[in-house]
């Protein structure tokens, strides 16, 4: 659920962030099922796919633990995409120093994966999958911000420390190369 | 399927997807949309994409939510042992507070431990001799037999424990000192055999 859709009586961020602060650690709950699937869906799309819970659970623990640095000119999902992105890029270097050491596992978890979509998975949403994995990452990390979760260029650009001009070309190339994959 | 030229609509199309354009330019979106194929194709394939992208996560928020919260217990409870005005977490966390984890008592043993150290190191430099020592007296006087002579030239104890006629002789034994011999080194012969002519 975004800030742009909550309910009338639901607080707001900003609010839940005061509440917190005071002591009400429901609120911190409330937070968490407020985010924690819009962060998960971001993680999954940055090809972080066997530890989405963990990553998402040390994102909000990281979050929470740095609340007081948290500038409020931000939303705190782009705060919170942030904080996931770089956990990822961190655990996505471990593994490459890992790798190099221990050369095999990871494929297979992705070939399970691939599996099981080729089963579940009608053939249109395979397609749209296919085109999105012949993106570059960031015209993919862009693509999954702005349609996915509806960010704006100026909040995309500060989750992935780009510029909103930059982010707006790449989510325009990514469409243009989208629509010609499924149209080939 | 092509492209809108109205690349302004085309822009904020993710925008009406997500309910994030105001009135006038929501409306001013979906009219657009109503009276163009291009834009109306892009939309579907937009929400079609949302639908994929959205379906993909598998996140229990509920054991999340109680993670994160027993992870946040678990920093308080450690904050709130260290504080030593005794506030609790919640009031810490309203100004806005961090903890102070223990500093003062590291400082206190690391200003020990410098005390400790300087005295000691005091102390071992008072009871040796600041003089140089050496294993043996250095005789002067009477060619170098160390073995027969009277204490002569010295290093040892501090030049302060002499007294007035040793610092005399020992001056004394220092002008008698010559670094060349008086005579020529007689030389020496040795026949075919070895022995001395």
């Amino acid at each position: 659920m975004t800030e742009a859709t909550l309910q009338a009586d639901e607080p707001s961020d900003g609010a839940l962030i005061a509440r917190w602060r005071a002591g009400d650690e429901h609120a911190a709950t409330l937070l968490v099922e407020r985010h924690a699937l819009a962060v998960g869906r971001f993680v999954a799309s940055l090809g972080e796919r066997a530890e989405i819970d963990e990553v998402v659970q040390d994102t909000f623990v990281r979050a929470f633990a740095s609340l007081d640095g948290f500038r409020a000119e931000s939303s705190l999902k782009t705060w919170l995409f942030t904080i996931a992105r770089n956990l990822v890029r961190d655990r996505a270097r471990s593994r490459r120093r890992q790798r190099s050491s221990v050369p095999i596992e990871d494929d297979h978890s992705i070939s399970e994966h691939d599996a099981l979509d080729e089963v579940v998975a009608d053939e249109t949403e395979r397609r749209m999958r296919d085109a999105m994995q012949r993106l570059s990452p960031m015209q993919r990390d862009v693509f999954t911000l702005r349609v996915a979760e509806g960010l704006s260029y100026k909040e995309i650009a500060q989750v992935l420390d780009s510029t909103e001009g930059a982010a707006r070309v790449h989510y325009h190339n990514a469409m243009r190369a989208i629509k010609e994959f499924l149209d080939a | 399927m092509h492209d809108c030229p109205r690349g302004d609509i085309r822009d904020r199309l993710p925008d009406l997807l997500h309910g994030r354009l105001d009135a006038n330019a929501r409306a001013d979106v979906e009219q657009h949309v109503s009276l163009c194929t291009e834009c109306a194709a892009e939309l579907e394939l937009l929400r079609a994409m949302r639908r994929m992208l959205t379906a993909s996560s598998a996140v229990d928020t509920t054991r999340l939510a109680a993670a994160v919260r027993a992870s946040e217990a678990r920093g308080a409870n450690a904050a709130g042992r260290t504080d030593a005005a005794g506030r609790t977490s919640a009031a810490r966390r309203s100004t806005g507070a961090r903890p102070r984890v223990r500093r003062l008592d590291w400082r206190v043993a690391a200003a020990a431990a410098v005390l400790v150290t300087g005295g000691l190191t005091v102390a071992v430099a008072r009871r040796t001799p600041t003089s140089i020592t050496a294993g043996r007296p250095i005789s002067a006087a009477n060619g170098g037999n160390a073995s027969t002579s009277a204490p002569g030239l010295m290093f040892g104890g501090g030049v302060s424990d002499l007294s007035d006629g040793d610092i005399e002789r020992l001056l004394q034994d220092v002008d008698s000192l010559s670094a060349l011999p008086d005579v020529e080194p007689a030389p020496v012969l040795r026949g075919v055999d070895g022995e001395e002519l």
